[in-house]
């Protein structure tokens, strides 16, 4: 790929582009606003049949008895699958859970499915269904789950066993498929000597902070999968994931077939409909039992009570901090609620550590330890943060109680502590990764300022303004990813005739990074953007790559969009040299026509040689690299009615350094987006109400479930920095979608807390019943 | 005994029977289902089913509806629009509304937008030089997980 990188480079130092950096249509643009656009649910399977779930009313039981004769004489019904008759493939990290089990493990597990000709015929069928139930303990808190006499959620039979570790007292095996498969799994920090660090301490503070009220990723499209067996080893999928890779790759190795996974428009994700693991099997295990194809659109109660939520945590420990507000020494167990199963809980435990270690990177002494936790409440999936955003909740929180005790501006002391050029940091292999040029200092300094900061923060007791019965209180934190640069990406670019084609497997799911991959392609070869046409989102028109995730799209689909764009350029050209009787590096090209450099108006089109039925195929690629990460910072001003508890929020700045720009009106809405997808308002407002003894989700619909309308918008002010990163994406940008609610929580938290004049909050949201109990008036 | 039920979808007439016999509409079918099972106008988009989310929002008689809480059986005789029937029958010229939101980029997924642009054309038809907040108040009906509120505003604000 050098000589691509060669042919790339006078790209990163342009200041102004084409296409990149400006605002331009969104390919999908029209077909939105016309309805035309296709989600999965609008499309037409022929022969399809419709499934419905009968689900567990218990959080944990044993079916003893299952009954379905009735449903399956009414008229319509084709197959029912139960435990059974369900094929026993397995998913889950390690893989534990099967599509239907005998064991029921909380309120909403799958008991039996229908497979029906009309969805109200399944629906029907599902009240025919007998089941007897034996109940079992249950069990929904993680600090009750470990206990050494606590009950075994799965039992020895299911032999959990990862890289030598086993399932224990209802702990996973640490670890995931994101270590090198000689190192051991990534699930503790420990360097330095903490008793010595905490000694060296001019405040050291201990406690426990809990972010474990489940909360929703919420996207509008419910998740979808419909399955078709083509034969014995290959089956059709459309899934209405964010990564078709994602999806198919731990699919296809759970059920032994080849997955050809097709995904239209996705109606939001946030990293929640990614990998669909449990569902995709399940649906896939049913279209098998059927010997039909079975679609399966969830129920909003569906996707809010039993698809993956946002995990659960809790960290009880220990932090200590120098006066100069240096964090010293930092000690503790972060105990993770993954719910009943676990997909890539271990892989968010990797993350979430390394996050808290860029954010802590100057931090000598850590003993700190991640244990994901099983639990009779419903499982935990993938949603933007990735344990990060549920991690720094608590631990950063902590820290800000050490940082009160000596009068330190949160601010001040979370800029000196985060990761510099030339330091290092722990990423979620376990190893080490250096940072050589990107400082985000510039960053801090100017957000700060715009935000003005230091003329609103009175101190931690002190609140920012009080106006009559209303009190406001400011608050800041910051959040980091090292997931921009991360997987191997493949690319092609088809010239052909007087159109582009561009071959990557990327989604449109909300963030732009379709109209990214036009862009940066159009650039290169120099044309209209409406020459540029990419191919459905697909595993099988598409070289391989991970998918959207960690907000790797901006370098990593980019750079080999992009050298694949430089590479079918120089095929270009060599196939013209001869034509113009040059050598290839004295041609250029521009909107189609190709000319020698000293003679542009000796230009000719493409198709002078590029025919009706000829073809040039550039190839890019990118390996993927863990030495960037992303940076965002949030600043919040909240206002709390003393006489109700009631939180607004009612300022926020986002502040971030992206490199360069590659779509402006994106960007901006990733930042706000930090308001969405249980990010930034899991402060104060998200939250579901569990039942503490039934295991039951009393919130689990729209109405009940409160969140964000028009109506209750913030004022909401960005601070964007382009440094001009020297990352692989051919323009020096870095992606950011991923983290913009993550430090929202805490940050939200630091602000109700002053505004209170500092009582301190340990659980996560802040809830106006708390706020009522803090000012001594519940 | 079945009866006949006419709807009026997009200035186009379609004539149904009501009943529980194959084809015909039972009493219990929302116009969503409708819409998007019967007619293939899948643009209204099914989401939270309870009124909450506006996603599936459409025009009856000038007034935005979320179709998930509508029974078709009681459209008889209404004027029904989806955002289908939004751009120019004759001429497909797009709404001043779709033309807003599709300069603007005022979507991130898209799946709320339809929604979201027929509240607003049921606002605009009745008030055609809303406030920011009567904006706001008309739209309160229509949530959107990605944020793209802000946008929005741009965008309606462009052509008021």
């Amino acid at each position: 790929m050098k000589h691509l990188d060669e042919a790339l480079k006078p790209y990163r130092n342009k200041t102004e582009y084409r296409h990149i950096g400006k605002s331009v249509r969104r390919q999908d643009g029209e077909a939105i606003v016309t309805g035309k656009a296709l989600y999965c649910d609008d499309i037409y399977i022929p022969n399809a049949l419709y499934m419905k779930v009968l689900r567990s009313p218990h959080p944990h039981a044993e079916v003893v008895s299952i009954d379905t004769s009735e449903a399956l004489a009414l008229p319509g019904v084709e197959a029912i699958m139960t435990h059974e008759n369900s094929p026993q493939w397995k998913t889950g990290q390690p893989a534990h859970r099967l599509p239907i089990d005998r064991i029921v493990r909380y309120v909403g597990d799958a008991v039996a499915a229908v497979m029906a000709t009309s969805k109200q015929i399944a629906e029907d069928a599902l009240e025919l269904i007998k089941v007897e139930y034996k109940l079992l303990p249950a069990v929904y808190d993680v600090e009750d789950a470990i206990k050494p006499d606590a009950y075994q959620i799965y039992g020895e039979e299911y032999n959990i066993e990862w890289l030598g570790y086993r399932y224990e007292n209802n702990k996973l095996p640490p670890g995931s498929y994101f270590e090198h498969p000689e190192d051991p799994p990534f699930y503790f920090i420990r360097e330095g000597d903490p008793e010595k660090g905490f000694e060296e301490c001019d405040a050291v503070v201990e406690g426990k902070v809990s972010y474990d009220k489940a909360t929703f990723p919420g996207a509008p499209e419910t998740p979808f999968i419909a399955a078709r067996w083509e034969d014995e080893d290959h089956v059709t999928v459309w899934a209405s994931s964010q990564s078709p890779n994602m999806m198919s790759r731990p699919l296809g190795a759970a059920i032994n077939a080849h997955v050809f996974a097709n995904v239209p428009n996705v109606g939001g994700s946030y990293g929640n409909k990614n990998g669909m693991g449990y569902i995709s099997l399940f649906v896939a295990a049913a279209a098998k039992v059927a010997g039909k194809p079975v679609r399966y659109a969830m129920s909003k109660e569906e996707q809010m009570l039993v698809y993956e939520r946002r995990l659960g945590n809790k960290f009880i420990g220990k932090i200590g901090v120098k006066k100069d507000g240096m964090i010293h020494a930092i000690k503790g167990d972060w105990l993770v609620d993954t719910g009943m199963s676990a997909e890539l809980t271990q892989g968010q435990v990797a993350e979430g550590l390394g996050e808290l270690h860029i954010a802590f990177n100057k931090t000598p002494h850590w003993d700190v330890n991640g244990r994901v936790v099983v639990t009779n409440l419903y499982p935990v999936g993938i949603c933007k943060g990735f344990g990060g955003q549920e991690f720094k909740s608590c631990a950063m929180h902590l820290a800000t109680r050490a940082l009160k005790k000596l009068d330190i501006d949160p601010f001040e002391s979370f800029r000196k502590n985060f990761c510099s050029p030339g330091r290092e940091y722990y990423w979620r292999t376990g190893r080490k990764y250096k940072n050589d040029i990107i400082d985000y200092d510039n960053a801090f300094v100017g957000a700060a300022e715009k935000f003005r900061w230091h003329e609103r923060w009175k101190g931690w007791t002190t609140p920012s303004r009080v106006e009559g019965n209303k009190s406001y209180g400011v608050g800041f934190g910051v959040h980091c990813s090292g997931d921009p640069s991360c997987d191997e990406t493949f690319a092609y670019v088809r010239l052909e005739n007087d159109e582009v084609i561009v071959h990557c497997p990327t989604s449109e799911s909300g963030m732009g990074q379709r109209l990214a991959a036009a862009k940066t392609v159009a650039e290169i070869l120099n044309v209209p953007m409406e020459r540029v046409s990419l191919t459905p989102s697909n595993n099988i028109n598409n070289p391989a790559d991970f998918g959207l995730a960690g907000s790797r799209g901006t370098i990593t689909v980019n750079a080999a969009c992009g050298r694949a764009a430089a590479d079918a350029k120089r095929k270009l050209f060599e196939l013209f040299a001869p034509y113009f009787d040059c050598e290839p590096e004295d041609l250029d090209t521009k909107d189609l026509m190709v000319f020698k450099k000293d003679n542009p108006e000796g230009a000719v089109h493409w198709n002078t040689l590029i025919h009706f039925y000829y073809s040039i195929t550039g190839e890019g690629r990118m390996d993927g690299k863990f030495n960037t990460y992303s940076m965002v910072l949030l600043f919040v001003e909240v206002e709390i009615d003393l006489d109700t508890g009631l939180v607004k929020l009612t300022d926020v700045l986002s502040g971030t350094d992206v490199g360069q720009v590659m779509s402006p009106v994106e960007l901006k809405m990733q930042l706000e987006g930090g308001l969405g997808a249980a990010g930034i308002d899991t402060g104060h407002l998200e939250g579901y109400v569990v039942d503490p003894h039934l295991g039951r989700t009393l919130t689990g619909n729209l109405i009940d479930y409160k969140w964000r309308t028009f109506t209750e918008l913030p004022n909401f002010d960005t601070y964007i920095l382009s440094s001009k990163w020297p990352t692989e994406n051919p323009f020096g940008a870095i992606g950011i979608g991923e983290i913009t609610g993550a430090a929202g929580p805490a940050a939200v938290a630091m602000a109700i807390e002053s505004a209170l004049g500092g009582y301190e909050f340990n659980e996560y949201p802040i809830t106006p019943d708390k706020v009522l109990k803090a000012l001594g008036k519940a | 005994m079945s009866r006949n039920l006419n709807l009026t979808i997009n200035g186009k007439m379609y004539e149904f029977t009501v009943g529980d016999r194959l084809g015909q509409i039972p009493e219990n079918e929302t116009l969503v289902d409708t819409l998007r099972d019967r007619l293939g106008l899948t643009g209204t988009k099914r989401s939270c089913g309870q009124g909450a989310c506006g996603c599936c929002t459409v025009i009856i008689d000038g007034k935005a509806v979320a179709s998930c809480l509508t029974l078709t059986v009681e459209c008889e005789g209404k004027k029904i629009t989806t955002i289908e029937g939004l751009a120019d029958p004759v001429t497909g010229e797009l709404d001043p509304i779709q033309k807003a939101f599709n300069e603007h980029n005022a979507f991130q997924c898209g799946f709320c937008t339809p929604g979201i642009i027929m509240s607003t054309k049921a606002l605009l038809d009745a008030n055609p030089n809303p406030t920011e907040e009567e904006l706001k108040e008309a739209l309160s009906g229509n949530y959107c997980r990605c944020i793209s509120h802000y946008q929005v505003i741009e965008a309606v604000k462009s052509i008021i």
